[in-house]
C-alpha cells in the first residue's frame, strides 16, 4: 500500500511537466511564428514593417475573435510583441540572433508585463529591451566561451 | 508649425480611436492596435512629411490608446501624449536605428510621464 502512493505523485508529476514543457513550447513557436513572419514579410516593397507585423496580427485577431483557444489573451499580446521583435532590421539582428530576442522577450513578458500592461506600449517596449539586450548577451556569453 | 500640429492631431485622432475600439467596444488591445496600425500605412500622400512617419505616429497613437480608460480621461491626456510621441519620434530618429520595438517604447515612455504628471498635479497615482 506505501508502495502505490509515491508512484502515483511521481505519476502526476511527470504529467504535469509534460504539460508545462507543452505550454512553454507552444508559446515559443507561436513567437517565432509572429517573429519570423514579420521578418520574411517586410523585405517585399509592397508591404513594409509596419503592414507586415499588423497584417499578421490581425490574421491572428480575427482568428481569435471568431475562436475560442485557451489562453487567446495572452497567445494574442505575445504574438504582438514578438512581430515587434521581428521587426528589427536584419543587420542589426539576423535571423539566428532573432530566436535569443525572442526567448528573452518571453522571458521578460513572462515576468514584467503583469505590472505594466496599464501603460499603452509595454509590449512595445519589453520587445525593445529584448532586441536591444540580446546582442549584448550573445556577446557576453559566447565570447567568454569562445564560440563565435 | 501647421504640419506638426497636423501630426499632433493625427496622433491623437489615433489615441482616441484606440481608446474607443478598445474601452467602449471592448475589442481586445491586440486586435485595436492591429486594426488602426494596418489601416493607418494605407495613407498614401506623400508631401513634406515623408508617409513612413505618419504611418508611425498613427501606429503609436495606437498603442497609447490601449492604456488604462482613467489616464485618458479628457481631450487635453490625448494631445499631451501625442505631443510627448511627436517630441520623443522626432529627436530618436538616428538613434537606435533597427531595433525593434522602438515605436511601443516611445509610446511607453509618452504614458508613463502622463502618469507621472498626473500623479505629481494631483498627489495621487491614477
Amino acid at each position: 500500500m506505501s508502495d502505490t502512493i509515491p508512484l502515483k505523485i511521481s505519476y502526476i508529476w511527470d504529467i504535469s511537466l509534460i504539460i508545462d514543457l507543452f505550454v512553454i513550447l507552444k508559446f515559443i513557436v507561436i513567437g517565432s511564428i509572429g517573429a519570423y513572419g514579420t521578418c520574411v514579410l517586410s523585405p517585399h516593397p509592397h508591404i513594409g514593417k509596419i503592414r507586415a507585423a499588423m497584417g499578421l496580427n490581425l490574421i491572428l485577431g480575427c482568428v481569435l475573435f471568431f475562436y475560442e483557444i485557451p489562453d487567446e489573451k495572452i497567445i494574442a499580446s505575445l504574438f504582438l510583441g514578438s512581430t515587434f521583435v521581428g521587426m528589427s532590421d536584419p543587420k542589426a539582428l539576423n535571423k539566428k540572433d532573432l530566436i535569443l530576442a525572442l526567448i528573452l522577450y518571453e522571458l521578460l513578458y513572462f515576468y514584467f508585463f503583469q505590472h505594466l500592461r496599464f501603460l499603452g506600449g509595454a509590449l512595445g517596449s519589453l520587445a525593445f529591451m529584448a532586441s536591444g539586450l540580446s546582442p549584448k548577451i550573445k556577446n557576453y556569453f559566447f565570447k567568454k566561451s569562445g564560440l563565435t | 508649425m501647421i504640419t506638426k500640429l497636423l501630426l499632433i492631431s493625427s496622433c491623437s485622432f489615433s489615441i482616441f480611436l484606440s481608446s474607443y475600439l478598445n474601452h467602449s467596444l471592448h475589442l481586445a488591445p491586440s486586435l485595436t492596435i492591429a486594426i488602426i496600425g494596418f489601416l493607418g500605412t494605407f495613407y498614401f500622400h506623400q508631401g513634406k512629411v515623408p508617409k513612413a512617419d505618419v504611418h508611425a505616429l498613427l501606429l503609436m497613437g495606437a498603442f497609447a490608446g490601449t492604456s488604462e480608460a482613467l489616464l485618458l480621461k479628457g481631450v487635453s491626456s490625448y494631445f499631451i501624449i501625442a505631443s510627448l510621441i511627436y517630441f520623443l519620434f522626432s529627436y530618436s530618429k538616428t538613434i537606435f536605428v533597427g531595433i525593434g520595438g522602438k515605436f511601443g517604447f516611445i509610446s511607453f515612455l509618452s504614458c508613463l510621464t502622463l502618469y507621472l504628471l498626473k500623479y505629481l498635479i494631483s498627489g495621487t497615482l491614477v
